[in-house]
């Protein structure tokens, strides 16, 4: 081993850009690390005078991979021990003397601690402790670092060598459990900065490796208990003098990082060992000292953003780690008032908090916030407790109410929300808990008045809110900053308190919430109305309302109905949409104007139910602005603007069938204006608007099938005319799609009994309907098939137009055979359109759309298709393209297999019974098994296990699948055991499934066939599957089925599990 | 949960199945060991959990029927029945049906890393 090679390797492996070099490199010091030498490579490369940090860090690095891969025996471990804590020692003697000068050996020195954090835990671990042989335990690795350093100070530097004997194991082995009093302790760190910063960094390196490590090793109770007794006592002691002494020193840049380890390794500790809980009290007193202390005539708070920092971590992830009287200190501290002391001052977090908002340090402010409401989310039941019930009989009554005031007045923070306070945003979670603890108390123990003070003080908290998340307030967050994430955080508080509303619904009732904001919104009349105020009360009554039942809810339609509520929300739809506004901040604002009115209007729908006056307007409105919006506001807008407008209608629509159809002329006038050509309205506003007509023409009934076939007939001809004057080939599709939504908004029924019950006359003219519609005297029907053909014989090989074609031919397919459509086609009719179609299209992109009308027809017509049919079917669409296209290519290759399951799923003789069976499929899709692609896999599986297993099956088919499975049952096992044997890791469980499905129909021949095929695919004896076999057997193909067969494909293939 | 701290469930998803047979394919030639390819793995649990946590803006609301659910080992399970799933992205909203919809939810709190 030439260590000056080495050396050089080292500092061209850290300076090369060449990934090749690099590479090469890596591989040779790996061999080197890993190899027996690799100690003595260590202890050269630390050992190097004027070798750079790389060098050295290398050297801690090689220590790493002996301790982590090549530790075989106990001298190699106490080697590695000894070679530790020398160069440690050495170094941290060095960086002592002159920081300045050796900072750049505390990357060495923390790399060394590391190492020597793992040899803590090893030879403290239960394993290696109990032996008297072995390296005894090692009680505190800072002590020993203490007393190591005490010796380096008084001997020369030099001898600090590993083949020192003197030093390297007499001395080590000395000072290993010595003692360090608590007085010589302090002395060490009060008198040496540097050592102070070291001794911190150790205990926290070795805690954040107790962290790291504690799932991995199992026999860890002794380390905990080591720690507890002993490294607990030292950092503890360090922790404090160092906060004690803060104002007056300073601080190191250690001792915040090494508390927050500390309080995670308690916090996990103290959950999986009885030596995990340690008291933390003293530590948190002084914390507390140190964030109240303020230097600079109380200008300067120089670490509260730091403690604060660490309680918000505590509060958020274990709360109860801090005792219940530091909390009831805090909570005075914070609150100024406690439930638990009398004597309460809160002047630090009133200077604290003036001292962030004077100088604008809203993000400190942020974590503030947080802190505190996560401290009062600890105690909230108890809160919920004594301000609702009788059981805790002394609080007095005046220290709860101000508790009460104080934390209202905390949500109503009187600043920006999201940009400057997060306090309100914050608290909407603990009102929340406070209002679900509420509703859960029972009822025998709530105070005589528990029901008028919960709506006093969330009636105060719905005020606080309302003007919070008044969009003035987003405003406001754009025009201060650009954030876009500040944005999605307001908007996230809206949505937020939306959610507080809805429970808080559950205590204050329609009667002092929903009625309060449905006058809020209509109170004023629209010369004199708060549009931001209107805005936000709709936004939360667009959630209380959803779901309600407004014919029996009268209260609730009388309040809508008694004043200016629809005038006020069309004021603000027409403000949103018509009003012309230039800033990007006006229009983002007018957006949400639009989007507040039409979630209202649209959960609102049911409520023209009971009172259908207000519809005419609306519509109205509505369209006005459908039909202008394009004209006062940017496209970006506009779009969007549509899209609600549309919902809206569409929703409308739906809900209120009956109730619009004297609108019907206003509905078709608005569709030829926006139908034409040079309309800007979109295609997609275009189409779901046809279909919100089809959903009125569903409801023209009154005057029987031949009216309503007008209204279709005429609305065919409308889009026909269009469809055979457009040249466009993106309007030409939209056109179809038309005729396709027509089609569906004439299939949808309202889904409600209320419908059913609402409009026994429609349900007694079906009948006529369908007689009506079977006949088709204005032969509606034709004209639609021209339409589609004619669109197909200009762009019959574009995938879109087949897709859409194909959805309209087999609009009726699934719906019941009750309910009547003009556009039911005869089988025969759909079948041959849909063959012409597949001879005429790009077949590679078309398929998928027609084999999803064949899945449909399989399962529309299953009792009148014979396999004869079946048979057609699968040569017309499928084998006649087979070696052409299907073969070399996976997506169609997966739709002919999902074809044939859907076939298998709704009549499996169809499929059994095909001349094809025997012939193709089963010899074809034994081959699929092998495939790499995982959507070929999975619809192979798929099929092989529809196959086997099969609740549709028949007594004949049954018997068929036995025969088949007799005949080459072995053979789909080979394949399917080959195929999982080379799948990849993700693909396993696909083979597990048809594994299990196997095992499941035929347990006996399986493990026989296993033990014989399993040496020929893996290359490996039977005595290796034996193990595999054996557990399939026993697990009865449960689900335990897929970790047995991962196990054995990890096995086989050398891999770890990585899970 | 991993020892870092970060749950492994993302590691079944298309993302993190696909990390991992990318990452047998190197161990099977030999390119790197197991232990990297598990730190590897345990990189992607905290970056991808992070990154999920941070970075996002979608929302998914759903309404449907309970069916089932379950709290054990801290890790909530529902199956919602008849399922209607809203995809709400930064500029447009998107609906799904489903007929059963399986929800797993861990403790975000427990990432304390």
């Amino acid at each position: 081993m030439d260590i000056n090679h080495i050396v050089s390797l080292i500092e061209t492996f850290n300076n090369s850009h060449d990934s090749k070099v690099i590479n090469d490199i890596q591989n040779v010091l790996q061999q080197h690390q890993k190899s027996e030498l690799g100690i003595d490579l260590a202890n050269a490369l630390l050992s190097q005078e004027n070798g750079s940090t790389n060098v050295k860090y290398f050297g801690a690095l090689t220590y790493t991979v002996q301790l982590t891969t090549c530790l075989h025996t106990e001298s190699q471990l106490w080697s590695i021990f000894q070679g530790n804590l020398v160069h440690l020692t050495r170094m941290m003697f060095l960086f002592t003397s002159n920081p300045a000068a050796a900072s750049n050996l505390l990357v060495t020195i923390t790399k060394l601690m590391s190492n020597l954090s793992l040899i803590f835990l090893t030879i403290n671990s239960d394993a290696i402790g109990a032996d008297s042989n072995k390296i005894p335990a090692w009680r505190n690795p800072v002590n020993t670092c203490i007393k190591l350093l005490q010796h380096c100070n008084e001997s020369n530097l030099f001898e600090w060598r590993t083949d020192n004997s003197e030093i390297a194991e007499r001395l080590v082995r000395t000072c290993l459990n010595e003692d360090v009093p608590y007085t010589e302790l302090i002395g060490n760190i009060s008198s040496s900065a540097p050592l102070n910063k070291l001794l911190l960094l150790f205990t926290k390196v070795i805690v954040e490796d107790m962290n790291k490590y504690q799932s991995k090793k199992s026999s860890l109770s002794n380390v905990y208990e080591m720690v507890h007794n002993h490294l607990y006592i030292s950092t503890m002691a360090i922790l404090n003098f160092n906060l004690e002494n803060m104002m007056s020193s300073g601080a190191t840049s250690e001792v915040f990082p090494c508390i927050t380890s500390w309080i995670h390794y308690i916090s996990m500790a103290r959950n999986v060992s009885a030596h995990g809980t340690m008291d933390l009290t003293e530590m948190f007193n002084n914390m507390i000292n140190v964030m109240c202390m303020a230097s600079n005539g109380s200008q300067e708070f120089p670490y509260s953003d730091e403690v604060i920092s660490i309680f918000d971590d505590l509060f958020s992830n274990d709360p109860t780690l801090m005792s219940f009287e530091v909390r009831a200190k805090l909570e005075a501290i914070f609150l100024g008032v406690s439930r638990h002391s009398m004597n309460t001052s809160n002047d630090w977090m009133l200077a604290y908090m003036n001292h962030l908002v004077t100088n604008e340090l809203y993000d400190d402010l942020k974590v503030l916030a947080s802190c505190v409401v996560d401290f009062l989310q600890i105690s909230n039941l108890d809160v919920c407790n004594k301000l609702f019930t009788n059981i805790h009989e002394n609080t007095g009554d005046q220290s709860l109410e101000d508790y009460i005031r104080v934390l209202l007045q905390l949500t109503n923070f009187p600043l920006i929300p999201i940009l400057q306070e997060t306090y309100s945003s914050k608290m909407i979670e603990f009102w929340l808990d406070l209002a679900e603890g509420y509703g859960n108390l029972p009822q025998e123990a709530l105070k005589a008045d528990a029901n008028e003070i919960a709506e006093n003080m969330f009636n105060q908290v719905v005020q606080i809110y309302l003007p919070k998340i008044s969009l003035m307030n987003k405003q406001k967050i754009m025009e201060e900053d650009d954030d876009q994430s500040l944005l999605h955080e307001f908007d996230d508080f809206r949505s937020a308190t939306q959610d507080l509303m809805e429970i808080l619904w559950t205590i204050l009732g329609h009667s002092k919430l929903t009625i309060v904001l449905i006058r809020g919104v209509g109170q004023a009349d629209t010369n004199n109305v708060d549009l931001y105020q209107v805005e936000a009360m709709s936004f939360l009554l667009a959630k209380l309302l959803d779901g309600v039942n407004f014919s029996q809810s009268p209260f609730i339609s009388d309040a809508i109905g008694e004043n200016h509520l629809i005038d006020n929300l069309l004021f603000l739809l027409q403000t949103g949409c018509k009003q012309k506004e230039h800033s990007k901040t006006a229009q983002v604002l007018k957006l949400d104007f639009v989007k507040a009115t039409c979630n209202l209007l649209g959960v609102m729908a049911t409520y023209f139910h009971v009172d259908s006056k207000p519809l005419g307007p609306i519509v109205e409105s509505l369209f006005e602005c459908l039909e202008t919006s394009r004209q006062y506001n940017p496209i970006e807008y506009s779009i969007k603007m549509e899209l609600q407008l549309n919902r809206t209608i569409s929703l409308i629509c739906e809900n209120c069938r009956k109730e619009l159809i004297p609108f019907l002329p206003n509905f078709i006038q608005v569709l030829r204006s926006i139908m034409r050509p040079e309309s800007p309205v979109s295609h997609f506003t275009r189409e779901k608007f046809v279909k919100s007509i089809g959903n009125i023409i569903q409801m023209c009934v009154s005057e029987g099938p031949e009216a309503q076939a007008n209204h279709i007939s005429n609305m065919v001809d409308m889009i026909g005319g269009l469809i055979q004057t457009t040249d466009a080939k993106s309007d030409m599709l939209s056109l179809l799609a038309c005729l396709s939504e027509l089609g569906s908004g004439l299939s949808q029924l309202p889904n409600d009994d209320e419908f059913i019950e609402n409009n026994p006359m429609y349900l007694a003219q079906l009948p006529a309907f369908q007689a009506y519609w079977l006949q088709d005297p204005m032969r509606v029907k034709d004209k639609v098939m021209h339409l589609v053909q004619y669109a197909l014989s200009k762009y019959g090989t574009d995938p879109e137009f087949v897709e859409v074609s194909c959805l309209i031919i087999g609009k009726a397919i699934t719906l019941p055979d009750d309910i009547p459509h003009f556009l039911r086609y005869p089988l025969s009719e759909m079948m041959s359109f849909y063959m012409t179609c597949i001879s005429n299209c790009d077949y590679a992109s078309g398929l998928p759309y027609i084999e999803y009308q064949l899945e449909k027809i399989v399962a529309g017509f299953k009792d009148q298709l014979t396999s004869h049919e079946f048979d057609e079917m699968f040569k017309q669409f499928f084998l006649n393209y087979y070696s052409s296209h299907i073969s070399s290519d996976p997506d169609l290759i997966q739709s002919m297999v999902s074809w044939v399951n859907s076939v298998l799923e709704a009549k499996p003789s169809l499929a059994l019974k095909s001349e094809y069976w025997t012939q193709f499929i089963v010899p074809e899709f034994l081959k699929y098994l092998q495939a790499k692609e995982k959507f070929t896999i999975s619809s192979t599986t798929k099929f092989w296990m529809k196959t086997l297993n099969n609740r549709r099956y028949t007594q004949e088919d049954t018997e068929i699948i036995n025969a088949l499975f007799q005949s080459m049952g072995k053979q789909l096992v080979y394949q399917t055991m080959f195929s999982l044997h080379h799948a990849q890791r993700s693909d396993v469980p696909q083979y597990a499934e048809l594994i299990r499905t196997l095992f499941a129909k035929y347990p006996m021949p399986m493990k026989d066939w296993l033990y014989e095929l399993l040496p020929q695919i893996t290359g490996k004896e039977a005595i290796f599957h034996e193990r595999f076999i054996n557990k399939l057997t026993v697990t009865r193909a449960s689900r335990a089925t897929l970790s047995t067969v991962t196990e054995w494909w990890l096995d086989c293939n050398g891999l770890p599990n990585l899970q | 949960m991993s020892t870092t701290g970060y749950y492994e469930l993302y590691r079944r998803s298309t993302l993190g199945a696909s990390l991992m047979d990318s990452l047998d394919t190197l161990i099977s030639d030999g390119r790197i060991e197991a232990s990297l390819a598990m730190t590897i793995l345990e990189t992607f649990d905290r970056v991808i959990s992070d990154t999920l946590r941070d970075k996002t803006t979608s929302k998914l609301t759903f309404k449907g029927h309970l069916d089932t659910y379950r709290f054990c080992d801290d890790v909530w399970t529902f199956i919602v029945k008849d399922c209607i799933v809203k995809l709400d992205g930064q500029d447009q909203e998107s609906e799904l049906k489903c007929d059963k919809l399986h929800i797993v939810a861990c403790n975000a709190k427990k990432n304390t890393e």
